[in-house]
């Protein structure tokens, strides 16, 4: 109980006010939350691969994407699908055991490689704030995966590995599996660039 | 109520096949921004037709189990200050299956909203809404319709060809139990989440069964 709780109230509170009228119903079209996003300070840059327009938002140099679905003719969208490559690789078990232990991460492995995403359901509104703080939380459980998994690895003694092992091709990142999103390889480097370990202090 | 229903699976049909589309309901004040604290759950869960269930646990916990349709899920407020005003709203839902990693994987990308884990022996069905600013009444009332349906999507999933064929750890129960007495297998579940009380919790995990 207590593990899980912890982890959510430390996302929680970790997040920090950075809009104005936290209270107040945001829409979900992509010029709302680029919209939200510059006023949280982070950069918004609006993406269109094929019919698909998406928008990237760097937070602290990790990188989301965001990806308003249900949305009818006059804009108004009902939900919004939230995601990040990680260009790492596990097992399906590790990726329980995180889910497990960090309560608002909902990480999948999709053809061996992960994926952490969020659909926020927004059919009659999302607070400000709260989007705000979502899309925050989001962006420090990529931070969260990889601490996740070195310290996995180090309490794993009995587990080898061989450090020789190719790097990931970064340009093989899951293409089908984002559902119906069908993502070229070119853009799916861009996403998931930045979204790697962060260099050891 | 039948509209937030129609909502819902909207909202499940979008998520699952990306079709997009959109409903009205009638739910009163479905845009309005409540607080996340149990009076106002309650009255959220009364106001879309389900059942409440507020409980106070012995370390003095409150949450609300409800019951949608035949599911039971819990709603559990956290990171609530001093007045009981809360940031953070847990949902869950005990299912008696216990299922391997690669299947539970299989089922959180086929299911986009599913946040399904196995803890010691258990299924969690689970997800954490932040409330730092309040949730929307209506969103909340989709949410847990979502939650709810996840848990019968479970047992297709289950059931179909793309779930694994090797469960061999499925907890069986009679379904014609006459009190929630609890079992002693039932007194041994461990999972990490929030306690409920036990009579409750095996109840959910009759509920929730195929």
């Amino acid at each position: 109980m207590l593990p899980l709780l912890g982890a959510a109230l430390f996302t929680t509170n970790a997040s920090a006010q950075l809009v104005t009228s936290p209270r107040e119903l945001t829409g979900l079209k992509l010029d709302d939350l680029a919209a939200l996003a510059i006023e949280s300070g982070w950069s918004a840059e609006h993406v269109t691969d094929d019919d698909d327009a998406l928008l990237i938002v760097e937070i602290n140099q990790r990188k989301l994407v965001l990806h308003p679905h249900a949305c009818d003719r006059n804009g108004h969208c009902g939900g919004l699908y939230v995601f990040a490559l990680i260009p790492s690789q596990a097992s399906s078990q590790t990726v329980n055991d995180f889910n497990v232990h960090f309560n608002p991460a909902r990480a999948t492995i999709r053809e061996g490689q992960v994926v952490l995403d969020r659909y926020i359901i927004g059919d009659f509104g999302v607070a400000r704030g709260t989007l705000s703080i979502e899309l925050q939380v989001q962006a420090g459980l990529i931070d969260d995966w990889w601490d996740f998994t070195r310290d996995r690895q180090a309490n794993a003694m009995q587990v080898s590995f061989n450090p020789l092992l190719p790097e990931q091709d970064t340009t093989k990142l899951p293409l089908p599996l984002l559902e119906e999103l069908d993502l070229k390889a070119p853009l799916l480097e861009v996403l998931a660039l930045g979204n790697g370990p962060r260099p050891q202090e | 109520m039948k509209r937030v229903l129609i909502t819902a699976l909207t909202t499940l049909t979008i998520v699952f096949s990306g079709h997009p589309a959109l409903a009205q309901s009638d739910l009163p004040d479905a845009k309005h921004v409540i607080e996340v604290d149990v009076d106002s759950l309650v009255q959220l869960i009364k106001d879309a037709g389900w059942k409440p269930r507020p409980f106070r646990e012995d370390d003095g916990t409150r949450g609300v189990g409800v019951t949608i349709g035949t599911r039971e899920l819990v709603m559990l407020p956290t990171n609530c200050d001093q007045w009981g005003q809360c940031k953070g709203l847990y949902t869950y839902a005990l299912i008696p299956d216990d299922p391997g990693a690669a299947d539970l994987n299989n089922f959180n990308l086929r299911y986009n909203p599913a946040r399904a884990t196995a803890q010691n022996g258990v299924l969690v069905l689970d997800n954490y809404i932040i409330g730092d600013y309040g949730i929307v009444r209506g969103s909340l009332a989709v949410h847990l319709l979502v939650q709810a349906d996840l848990i019968s999507a479970w047992w297709n999933f289950r059931d179909s060809k793309d779930g694994s064929s090797s469960f061999s750890n499925s907890v069986s129960f009679s379904p014609i139990s006459p009190a929630p007495v609890v079992p002693s297998w039932a007194e041994r579940v461990s999972v990490n989440v929030p306690g409920i009380p036990d009579t409750d919790r095996f109840r959910m995990l009759q509920a929730n069964g195929r």
